[in-house]
């Protein structure tokens, strides 16, 4: 009976014992020396060329002294919730660094590429005092990171070029941005063509209309209405589409002449396109057989050109200060 | 006089002819005499920075002789490189005022060789004017051609680089294009060796005139590609194409600058290549002729597609194998329009390079950019093949245009045509023998006559499908021009003559207000009287550098006005307008932007001794260094990453101030110091704070500093101009620089472009974040 | 001084030798030195008697060898303002102008006018923008002269009463910016006693370096001159930067020149100033009754040692200074003209174009310049072009503001030669223009339109 109780005693001493070591033994085992950290990263970076990092990671691999690489992470909130719009780009284009760090010739182990989600890491958050996404910051090999290691996506934006930039400013890594190739243009060509080709395949015992000129005459007088009214620019620049004045008012033309709406170029484009309507019509007028339908022609060409260039001009005049002419209206 | 032959029809000598040659002479006369603001405001003076290039050449080779200018070897440019002028210069510029001068010279006529440069421009938009008329008459018809001379005399788009005083390529490359396209359409239409050959040479003159010959080396190709495959092939196209072709590419390699690019660069493999594609297609057709009917067909289809492939591939192997190079980088950013941004900073730097709004389409051309469709429609509805090419011409050019606003000056000239050929139309709808109008203007009553002779012109002038569709036309007009009626006819043409001299006037306007300054000497008016001021402040400093300088002085400043300093200063520069080394201008812009120390290493590595900024705090002048710093800053980031960051030049906001708050790294740099030295002292009105910036609106942030390594050694009266003497080693208390010190490290040397663009390809005209024209009109 | 020492031995040797002959005194010197300018002009009133009552044939005026090369201008004058003659001789080493009297008395007045130039020396010759320029003159205090002098007097004329050092040689006495030296008597011949002044001269030292004056005659009534002027500031060079804010600061700083008035003839027209590269717009031109002042201000204020140049030009009417008997003309013009009060022109060069076909021409001048062989000149419409006189000289001063005197004959037939060679031309151009409108050059008949 008591050698029982003595045993279980002991048993249990033992056991106690056993905990207690085991748990030595894991409050030992949390601080990872760093070539064990180099090599769990190295592992990870073979899976994925982004980290995708929580808390507890985090102060890990990021946080944690011993390091001899440095670490660019992104603090981003993914979650559909969240509802970050740029963060998603912002993501896409980071991991289009990573990817491309990740299989470049220069890839070693000074340097690894890792994300925060606000949802899994909130505590990253708050302890670096961050309450925006994304936002690019830098963890030297050595020491904290300072000023500059946050970087300015205000300023620089977040393309992956810029990143590449921000990430060669701070760790002397230079990366060459590799961007899986955007096949989207190609298959809409593709696309275009077949159904052009099939097009002309079908009508193939008529194809008068490739001889019709009114349509070519169209399409070329479309694109130079296009041109003029300033397609060009608001592709390359991408300006609003009207602009809110302050006394909540909408503006429909851009104020200074180095700028323009996109809706005031639609409205260029409608006057141009109506000035040279009514020039055609003049002409043609011309050339009409019976006398009533040539007058009337004549009369609604000659208002087109005339209402419409001076609307035009009125609209050049408010852009341009100090421009002095106007017809009809000011 | 040259011109009289060509613009007399076989049949009638007489009034026709008369009248055509009065409009033409008005026409060169009002487009000479409204060229001449600047020089009636301020004096015949070169403008800008380009022309002063071009001028201090044109004076070297009438100095030394076309050899010597052929391999001159300019070592006051690029310090210390030097640039080899002869090999980097379309020289037909300088040849042909060369020329000018040599025979005015030869005949006794003591004319100064700056007054030819000064007005070469507007005497050449004349024979530009002339050249519309022949390419329109050829197109359409006579009195579209005088539309056409009359409205590209005048419109701004062609003025704005035509002015007196713009000595610029572009000032007689637009009459070589023009001239290139008549005899090209002339040739085709004729399918006559002779006119072919004319062409030829035409283009060979183009070539040596302006970079833009690629647009016709590119157009013509195309032209004749779109007329096979519109089934117009003809052996009047073979015959004109093939000699063009090979006359004009042997021709254009005789230039040292294009040298063997038309063999070697994509941009000219397409002419190659439809030349090839119109052999095989002839060779095809003689087979035809020979061959039964099926197997002619195996052929075909056989010998087509072989074309193709062979065609492609070739050039594609050929470029793979760097035979071909690639794009150049300006070439390619015209069809992806963000290409320059990101890559080549100097490009996007300049403000032309930016893409166009409608306002400057509807500035540059008024009435005739919404006039022009309608010439479009009408060279389709009636299209026969040389209409096939100026509709192609306008389509590309548009496109040109609406990508890069310099491109507005290819525009110019096809928009005239086509708006004359659509006024044309409208006139001799309406203006059958009425004489209603005698009471306008000189060009107006050009415009009323030249209609009754167009109309009779008409029937040996147009094509086949011309007349088809005319002659039923007249008949008509004849019926009903009782129809329309007498009084609504004249309301109509009153409302169209409203519009044209409404264009007039606005081209006078244009010219006047925006493309009449030299931006050398600058006026300003003066708000309480109304008085004219003129500063010209640059003038001041550049002579004070000429007079009381060393000869060989090196000066550094920013590369707007290398090529000022040469030709008024006629110093040593370290870089120019012509930024061919993307390193040596990165390195200056290291030094500006850099501490005084630090520049201080950079310039006696390249021992400089004088340093120049452009300051405009204390008149409000926009267009200073200061306003260009940041792209000191981007350039020298670019080359020298490590050392210069933009962003420590910012606020923490990311703004970019000059006042106390500003970016300690910019309150420290040379350009600040250089900039505002001793400006803080200075109190510009009574009430006013001491050291307030008139152009950045700020009191300044870093006022009472001392400099170590310069002084100051003059400064203009109204302090625009300032510059700095870069005191030797032993005059300052510091050890001087080791011998080892004085040599930079190699990499600055490096340039990081391909061969091509160390010859000078970029050649940007530098109007950086100038504003003058958004200026004149606010 | 070692010159003078040598010389005075060589004199006293000379006076053994010509003891005998009659002695020439002077009964009074007055020398007046006027330095308040870059110049410096010394006008000396000699009151001379020949001891034995013989009436004074020659009378030598001598100025020592290191002077010569800075004296512009010397002149002799008798009381009633009339020129006289003299000859110019080395004997050991001074020069001597013997001046020759017409009728000559016993006892002769007259006064002798020396202009020199570069004589005052900037000391020191380094000063900062904000200094002020300080100069020396070095000079002879009794004249230097053969004869013995009774009794002298010299009166020095100072720009500024700000003196810092002078030769204190009794009796003398100096009122604000004057000192008068003497009366000396009885000085012997060719005694020599430095006179040393260091005082402020803050007017402008102004020098044209070189001057091309170009002067083209034209028979329809206009005559063109145009100066090609190269100007350096010689006062004492500037030391150190210059400062733009203290230049504003302080409107007067006085060294430097800011602007200078330039006086042109009274018909001037059409006036031009400009430099290489164009316009100098700050300039302006008040026209008074009997001349045309122009106030130039150059691109810079000019500060010691720094340089411009620039180019002047105006039209004048050839009424004025070309006068004609039947075929022959006379151009009556000034040789050179003025160009800032107390300028000093190291040399000069003048250019006379003349028209086309002038023949047996001769110049004469008011005084001696170098003639350079003629050249010859192509303008508008030229075939034979014209014939250029040059002329070149060094060292001048206002006093040679004067008038030269050109004879030449011109017969006006000629004058219709280039309005007819205009008339042809433009008759060829039109009879080719007809021909070639009127005849159809091509060769193959066909009409070119085949489409």
């Amino acid at each position: 009976m008591n050698v029982l109780r003595r045993t279980v005693l002991l048993g249990l001493l033992v056991l106690a014992g056993f905990l207690v070591f085991t748990a030595a033994q894991g409050k030992q085992k949390t601080g990872l020396s760093l070539s064990e950290k180099v090599r769990n990263l190295h592992d990870m970076n073979m899976k994925k060329a982004l980290l995708r990092f929580n808390g507890q990671k985090f102060r890990e691999y990021v946080k944690n002294a011993p390091r001899n690489y440095s670490v660019v992470v992104m603090l981003t909130a993914l979650a559909p919730s969240r509802q970050c719009q740029i963060c998603r780009h912002a993501h896409d284009e980071f991991t289009i660094v990573a990817n491309s760090y990740r299989y470049s010739p220069t890839y070693s182990n000074k340097l690894f590429f890792a994300m925060v989600d606000f949802d899994e890491g909130s505590d990253v958050f708050q302890t670096l005092r961050i309450n925006t996404a994304p936002v690019f910051m830098h963890f030297p090999a050595k020491g904290k990171p300072k000023g500059p290691d946050t970087m300015d996506i205000h300023r620089v934006g977040f393309a992956a070029e810029a990143i590449a930039k921000f990430v060669h400013e701070r760790t002397d890594v230079q990366i060459r941005i590799f961007r899986p190739p955007n096949y989207s243009g190609t298959v809409a060509m593709i696309t275009l063509v077949a159904l052009v080709g099939g097009f002309l395949y079908i009508r193939r015992n008529n194809l008068e209309f490739l001889y019709n000129k009114q349509i070519w005459g169209a399409v070329a007088l479309f694109f130079c209405f296009a041109m003029i009214s300033g397609q060009m620019w608001n592709h390359i620049r991408g300006p609003p589409l009207v602009h809110k004045s302050k006394n909540g008012g909408v503006a429909y033309i851009h104020g200074s002449s180095q700028g323009q709406l996109v809706v005031e170029t639609y409205i260029i484009m409608f006057l141009n396109a109506m000035i040279v309507l009514g020039m055609v019509l003049l002409t043609e007028s011309g050339t009409q057989s019976d006398q009533k339908r040539g007058r009337i022609m004549a009369i609604a060409g000659l208002l087109l050109v005339v209402v419409f260039f001076s609307f035009l001009l009125s609209v050049f005049r408010s852009k341009a200060q100090g421009y002095p002419y106007s017809f009809l209206f000011k | 006089m040259n011109h009289s032959p060509g613009l007399v029809s076989r049949r009638s000598v007489g009034y026709k002819s008369l009248i055509t040659f009065t409009v033409l002479l008005i026409a060169w006369l009002a487009g000479f005499s409204s060229r001449l603001f600047a020089v009636i405001r301020f004096e015949s003076i070169i403008h800008e920075f380009d022309p002063w290039f071009n001028y201090r050449a044109t004076g070297y080779m009438v100095q030394h002789g076309f050899y010597k200018f052929l391999n001159w070897f300019d070592e006051r440019a690029w310090y210390p490189l030097g640039r080899i002028v002869g090999g980097t210069v379309y020289p037909g510029l300088m040849i042909t005022s060369g020329c000018i001068h040599y025979i005015l010279h030869t005949l006794n006529i003591p004319i100064h060789i700056r007054d030819i440069c000064v007005f070469l421009a507007p005497i050449f938009s004349g024979l530009t004017s002339i050249s519309t008329y022949l390419l329109t008459s050829e197109l359409w018809s006579r009195g579209a051609g005088l539309f056409a001379a009359s409205f590209i005399a005048i419109v701004p788009g062609y003025i704005s680089r035509s002015v007196a005083g713009s000595y610029d390529n572009e000032g007689i490359a637009i009459f070589a294009l023009q001239f290139t396209y008549f005899l090209w359409v002339r040739s085709l239409k004729t399918g006559s060796v002779f006119w072919s050959a004319g062409a030829a040479l035409s283009y060979f003159y183009m070539v040596s005139a302006w970079g833009g010959y690629v647009f016709i080396t590119n157009l013509i190709p195309l032209h004749v590609f779109v007329l096979l495959l519109m089934g117009r092939y003809s052996e009047r196209i073979l015959t004109s194409y093939s000699t063009f072709y090979i006359l004009g590419l042997l021709l254009s390699m005789q230039i040292p600058f294009v040298g063997f690019q038309p063999i070697r660069t994509s941009e000219h493999m397409a002419a190659l290549g439809i030349f090839v594609l119109l052999l095989i297609i002839a060779v095809l057709r003689h087979l035809q002729s020979v061959l039964s009917r099926s197997e002619y067909r195996k052929i075909y289809l056989f010998g087509v597609i072989a074309a193709a492939v062979i065609v492609f591939t070739g050039v594609v192997i050929l470029t793979v194998l760097g035979v071909i190079a690639p794009w150049s980088g300006r070439f390619y950013s015209l069809w992806d329009t963000g290409y320059a941004k990101i890559h080549i900073p100097i490009i996007a730097s300049v403000s032309e390079h930016q893409p166009t709004t409608w306002f400057s389409f509807f500035f540059d051309l008024h009435i005739l950019a919404c006039s022009f469709p309608v010439g479009i429609w009408y060279c389709i509805k009636n299209v026969n093949d040389e209409r096939v090419f100026v509709i192609l011409y306008a389509i590309s050019a548009v496109y040109f245009a609406g990508v890069m606003v310099r491109l507005m000056l290819t525009l110019t000239p096809v928009v005239c045509i086509l708006a004359g050929i659509a006024f044309s139309n409208l006139f001799e709808v309406f203006l059958k023998e009425d004489n209603n109008s005698n009471t306008f203007a000189h060009k107006t009553i050009s415009y009323v006559e030249d209609h009754d002779d167009n109309s009779m012109e008409k029937k040996n002038l147009y094509d086949k499908a011309g007349k088809v569709k005319f002659r039923p036309k007249h008949d008509t007009l004849h019926e009903t021009r009782s129809g329309i009626g007498s009084n609504l006819k004249s309301v109509i043409i009153l409302a169209i003559l409203m519009i044209l001299m409404m264009f007039a006037v606005h081209c006078t306007w244009v010219t006047s207000n925006a493309y009449s300054s030299p931006s050398i000497v600058l006026a300003f008016h003066n708000n309480q009287d109304g008085s004219r001021n003129i500063l010209d402040d640059f003038r001041e400093a550049y002579y004070w550098l000429s007079q009381n300088t060393d000869d060989n002085a090196r000066i550094m400043s920013w590369w707007d006005y290398g090529y000022q300093i040469a030709g008024m200063a006629n110093r040593t520069t370290l870089v120019d307008n012509n930024t061919w080394n993307n390193s040596h201008i990165a390195l200056v812009g290291k030094a500006m932007s850099s501490t005084e120390e630090k520049s201080y290493e950079i310039m006696t590595s390249l021992d400089v001794d004088y340093v120049l900024v452009i300051f405009g705090g204390v008149i409000g002048y926009s267009g200073d260094d200061i306003n260009k710093f940041l792209w000191m800053v981007r350039i020298a980031e670019g080359e020298h990453p490590k050392d210069i960051k933009e962003s420590d030049y910012f606020t923490d906001r990311g703004e970019f101030r000059i006042d106390s708050e500003g970016a300690p790294a910019l309150l420290n740099c040379l350009m600040y110091k250089l900039s505002y030295y001793r400006f803080g002292e200075l109190k510009l009105d009574y009430r006013g704070p001491a050291g307030y910036d008139r152009t950045r609106n700020a009191i300044i942030g870093n006022k009472d500093f001392e400099l170590t390594y310069l002084e100051e050694a003059y400064t203009t009266e109204h302090w625009l101009v300032r510059i700095y003497r870069v005191k030797k080693p032993n005059e300052f208390n510091r050890p001087s620089l080791k011998l080892s010190e004085r040599i930079l490290t190699p990499t600055n040397y490096i340039t990081k472009k391909n061969p091509k663009r160390r010859k000078g390809y970029i050649r940007s005209r530098p109007t950086v974040i100038k504003g003058k024209r958004t200026k004149k009109l606010q | 001084m070692k010159t003078n020492r040598c010389s005075i031995l060589l004199i006293l040797i000379f006076y053994t030798i010509c003891l005998t002959q009659a002695k020439i005194i002077n009964k009074n010197v007055e020398r007046s030195l006027d330095i308040s300018t870059q110049l410096v002009k010394e006008l000396t009133k000699i009151t001379a008697t020949n001891s034995d009552g013989k009436p004074i044939s020659v009378y030598t005026f001598i100025v020592p060898a290191a002077d010569r090369k800075n004296l512009a201008f010397i002149a002799a004058r008798d009381e009633n303002k009339k020129e006289l003659k003299y000859t110019e001789k080395v004997v050991d080493g001074n020069h001597q102008f013997s001046i020759a009297f017409p009728k000559s008395t016993a006892t002769e007045v007259f006064t002798i006018e020396a202009v020199y130039t570069k004589k005052l020396i900037p000391h020191p010759s380094q000063i900062p923008q904000s200094g002020k320029q300080l100069v020396r003159y070095e000079g002879n205090l009794y004249l230097n002269s053969l004869y013995e002098t009774k009794s002298q007097k010299l009166s020095v004329l100072l720009s500024s009463a700000n003196i810092l050092s002078y030769t204190q040689t009794k009796p003398f006495n100096v009122a604000s910016n004057k000192i008068k030296y003497g009366p000396y008597e009885n000085i012997e011949a060719l005694s020599n006693q430095s006179l040393v002044i260091h005082y402020e001269n803050e007017r402008p030292f102004l020098t044209t370096t070189r001057l091309e004056r170009i002067i083209e005659v034209s028979h329809w009534g206009n005559i063109a001159v145009k100066e090609n002027l190269y100007m350096e500031h010689t006062g004492a060079l500037l030391k150190g930067s210059f400062s733009r804010y203290e230049f504003q600061k302080d409107a007067r700083s006085g060294h430097a020149i800011k602007s200078y008035k330039t006086i042109l003839p009274a018909s001037a027209s059409d006036v031009y100033y400009r430099d290489t590269n164009g316009n100098i717009s700050t300039s302006n031109m008040k026209v008074m009754r009997d001349f045309v002042e122009l106030e130039l201000r150059p691109r810079f204020p000019l500060f010691g040692g720094w340089k411009t140049h620039y180019t002047l030009g105006y039209n004048i009417p050839s009424f004025e200074y070309l006068f004609n008997a039947g075929d022959n003309y006379q151009l009556k013009m000034r040789l050179i003209d003025h160009i800032y009060n107390d300028m000093v022109i190291d040399e000069a060069e003048i250019k006379i174009i003349l028209p086309e076909g002038v023949s047996n021409i001769e110049i004469t001048t008011p005084y001696p310049v170098k003639r350079l062989p003629n050249e010859v000149h192509y303008t508008y419409l030229d075939t034979v072009g014209r014939p250029v006189i040059i002329m070149s000289s060094k060292n001048l001063v206002e006093n040679h503001i004067a008038n030269f005197n050109l004879k030449y004959s011109f017969s006006k037939i000629t004058l219709l030669q280039e309005p007819l060679l205009v008339v042809a031309f433009f008759f060829i151009i039109f009879i080719i223009a007809i021909i070639s409108i009127r005849l159809d050059f091509s060769i193959s008949t066909t009409h070119s339109h085949k489409d």
